[in-house]
């Protein structure tokens, strides 16, 4: 079932009738019939094109989307195939503007079935309440960054929205900043940190519920196995302070983290954290750890016993 | 016992043709479910001529929407969080 492309195709039947009816010839290859029905495009978009062009199949932000004109497109053939279009709105529930940039793809895609639905489903009813709407929105966000290779600008943008609307219930918009961030970079996912601890403590431990959900506002709020390098303005002295901190600390928190980790995005954050390392090695003979690439993440895992 | 952690985060997968619609035309394809945008450049109803409003109760221009969801129109901030709790089906954003 693909409720727009049907329409889309019930307007390209309309048009090509109503083009018959006026001119007597057939119209074929290169039609916006042919082009909604035999054209490889994974998106639909109603957009700006040349006075006289109803469609073209385009590559837009790395998705192949054909593209209408409605205003290039006879009222009549639109009104023919409006029940068509009432149907895939129903059908749909509703459609994106560009301006929202993937979010509603994300969470109708990965929130039934996918990704954002079985971290969701699995972390929902052993994390405080308070987290879930920061979850699903941080988990959605994770999905519309990747899928639409979001500027930093934008990351940022929706980070604030999210924070911003746990402020108005009531919460700390840090912890939701925090949360977005780990969501962002795996923490919660199968295999990862989140979910060994649960194994390990709850699943096979003596650890009740109530025990890990203050351990997780706790490493959410205090971060103590990653230091999150910023874009812009983070010195690399700060970043082996906050490192150095963390280490000594791992002590504290039952269960100790294992690793410290260096995570940035982008090549301002990718300096900085070569400036780390290298300061690092300076001052630290025996230091263990590794480097990787995530998600367009660097990620250096250090050993906090090795410091 | 320490905490571990491995592996790399998981990716997304597909599904049928999503439509997107350009602020620029909004208002040519509203009148096809019962919509339209009116001389100061909200979101009303077609036949009443009545604002149509977002689930937060604001007013809307064209501009300022992220979704249209279907009942009949509901257009929702260009907000994350209002678009992530409209599509969702649970009541997580109720405030505690």
């Amino acid at each position: 079932m693909d409720p727009w492309r049907d329409a889309l195709i019930a307007l390209g039947e309309a048009l090509q009738e109503i083009k018959y009816r006026h001119s007597k010839y057939e119209i074929t290859t290169g039609s916006f019939l042919d082009l909604v029905t035999n054209g490889d495009y994974d998106q639909a978009r109603a957009g700006d094109l040349p006075a006289g062009n109803e469609a073209k199949i385009q590559e837009i932000r790395g998705i192949k989307t054909l593209v209408f004109d409605p205003e290039n497109i006879r009222e009549e053939a639109l009104i023919e195939a409006g029940g068509q279009f009432s149907s895939a709105f129903i059908e749909s529930n509703g459609f994106s503007m560009d301006a929202s940039n993937g979010i509603a793809t994300a969470i109708k895609t990965e929130g039934s079935g996918g990704i954002l639905d079985e971290i969701f489903e699995y972390y929902c009813d052993k994390i405080p309440g308070r987290f879930l709407p920061v979850l699903k929105e941080g988990l959605t966000l994770r999905i519309a960054e990747e899928e639409n290779n979001y500027s930093r600008f934008e990351v940022q943008s929706r980070k604030y929205e999210i924070a911003s609307a746990h402020k108005e219930r009531g919460h700390d918009p840090n912890e939701a900043y925090s949360l977005v961030s780990l969501c962002s970079a795996g923490y919660l996912d199968q295999g990862r940190l989140f979910r060994e601890i649960y194994d390990g403590y709850v699943e096979r431990g003596s650890w009740t519920e109530i025990q890990y959900q203050e351990l997780f506002e706790i490493y959410v709020s205090e971060k103590p196995f990653v230091v999150f390098v910023q874009a812009d303005g983070d010195d690399y002295k700060d970043i082996y302070h906050k490192c150095l901190g963390k280490s000594r600390d791992v002590d504290k928190y039952e269960p100790a983290p294992e690793f410290i980790d260096i995570r940035g995005k982008g090549d301002d954050a990718e300096t900085t954290i070569e400036k780390t390392l290298e300061y690092i090695d300076e001052h630290h003979a025996n230091i263990i750890y590794d480097i990787a690439k995530e998600n367009n993440q660097n990620v250096v895992r250090i050993d906090p016993n090795s410091f | 016992m320490t905490a571990k952690d491995s592996t790399q985060p998981s990716t997304a997968s597909t599904m049928s043709t999503e439509l997107v619609v350009e602020s620029g035309k909004l208002e040519a394809l509203l009148p096809l479910f019962g919509a339209k945008v009116n001389d100061e450049g909200y979101i009303v109803d077609l036949e009443s001529g009545e604002i149509i409003e977002s689930p937060s109760g604001d007013r809307l221009t064209t501009d300022e929407v992220g979704y249209i969801g279907h009942g009949s129109v509901e257009p929702v901030e260009n907000d994350i969080s209002s678009i992530v709790s409209y599509l969702s089906n649970d009541e997580l954003w109720e405030e505690d």
